[in-house]
């Protein structure tokens, strides 16, 4: 019986692709700029995205025997930096705010931001203000995805979201997790999730209406 | 009596863009996504909202798939990263 078993283990082994390799001297002349790259939009400050690479590098060399080949060393590098980002998004929810994201702060309700965009009283409780309402955009959307100065705009339109909006969102678009992994590593509920996303949203069409539209 | 009716029925633009938010995070129970294409049939600034928000949902992909091409890792970096690859080889 032991050894049907182990000839049946040892042909598992057999069939199994080829291992891929693992060079750390070429790390960084073939993975630094992907990394760096994959980074840059996910945080928000250049440093901020170096520092993460070369934790990630530095982390990978140091467990390069956990390195098994079943993915390729690429992948492998980036599950790494992607946790890193993910701490790092965890991180900075611990930390003290600054004056301007205390005035735009985060999950509270009654900071004024709904009320600045909708009626708070009165049978119309609830619908825009006049002044809030968003304007028309006109017909040429698409052509401002090929436009670098529109996705200059937008990218600091993210940069001035609060904290913890901004590492929702991140993890949202730029990382593709779901709400549930969201919830999760962020410590917050659903509901809370609800109210970023939508406030993050609200903001972002706001500040591309005030410096984008008004060109 | 009539309000109340009303608010069964019909969201409140705050709600409304509420639904259109998170509809990217989760799907609408049918209640709501009736309710939001009401409100959306009779509210042009809703309308709106939702035209721009699956405008930046879109953007947001495409500066997440393209991001900062021309960017790179500063050669000084590149260079102490790598001096402590060499080191602790
Ligand atoms: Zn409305």
């Amino acid at each position: 019986m032991i050894t049907i078993n182990r000839r049946i283990f040892n042909m598992a082994e057999n069939t199994q692709p080829a291992k891929h390799p693992c060079n750390p001297e070429s790390w960084v002349e073939n993975y630094g700029d992907s990394l760096y790259r994959y980074t840059l939009v996910r945080v928000n400050k250049p440093e901020e995205a170096e520092d993460l690479v070369q934790e990630t590098f530095f982390a990978a060399l140091k467990n390069k025997n956990s390195f098994r080949g079943d993915s390729s060393e690429k992948t492998w590098l980036f599950n790494i930096l992607k946790n890193k980002i993910i701490d790092h998004y965890r991180k900075n929810k611990n930390k003290p705010l600054t004056a301007s994201e205390l005035s735009a702060s985060e999950t509270e309700e009654g900071d004024g931001f709904m009320e600045r965009l909708f009626k708070n009283q009165g049978f119309m409780e609830g619908h825009w203000n006049a002044d809030n309402r968003p304007g028309k955009w006109g017909q040429n959307l698409n052509d401002a995805l090929e436009n670098n100065e529109f996705l200059t705009i937008l990218k600091a339109c993210i940069k001035h979201l609060p904290q913890m909006a901004s590492a929702v969102f991140r993890m949202k678009y730029f990382m593709e997790e779901d709400s549930r992994f969201i919830c999760k590593e962020l410590d917050i509920t659903p509901s809370n999730l609800w109210v970023l996303a939508h406030r993050s949203k609200l903001q972002i069409r706001e500040c591309l209406e005030k410096n984008w539209m008004d060109k | 009596m009539l309000k109340k009716m009303m608010n069964t029925l019909m969201l409140t633009c705050s709600k409304a863009t509420q639904l259109i938010s998170v509809k990217a995070y989760r799907k609408l129970s049918v209640s709501e996504k009736v309710r939001l294409r009401l409100h959306l049939l009779t509210c042009s600034a809703c309308k709106a909202f939702n035209l721009q928000s699956t405008f930046i949902d879109k953007a947001l992909e495409k500066l997440g798939a393209h991001a900062a091409h021309h960017h790179h890792l500063p050669e000084e970096r590149k260079a102490s990263i790598q001096n402590h690859i060499t080191k602790n080889l």
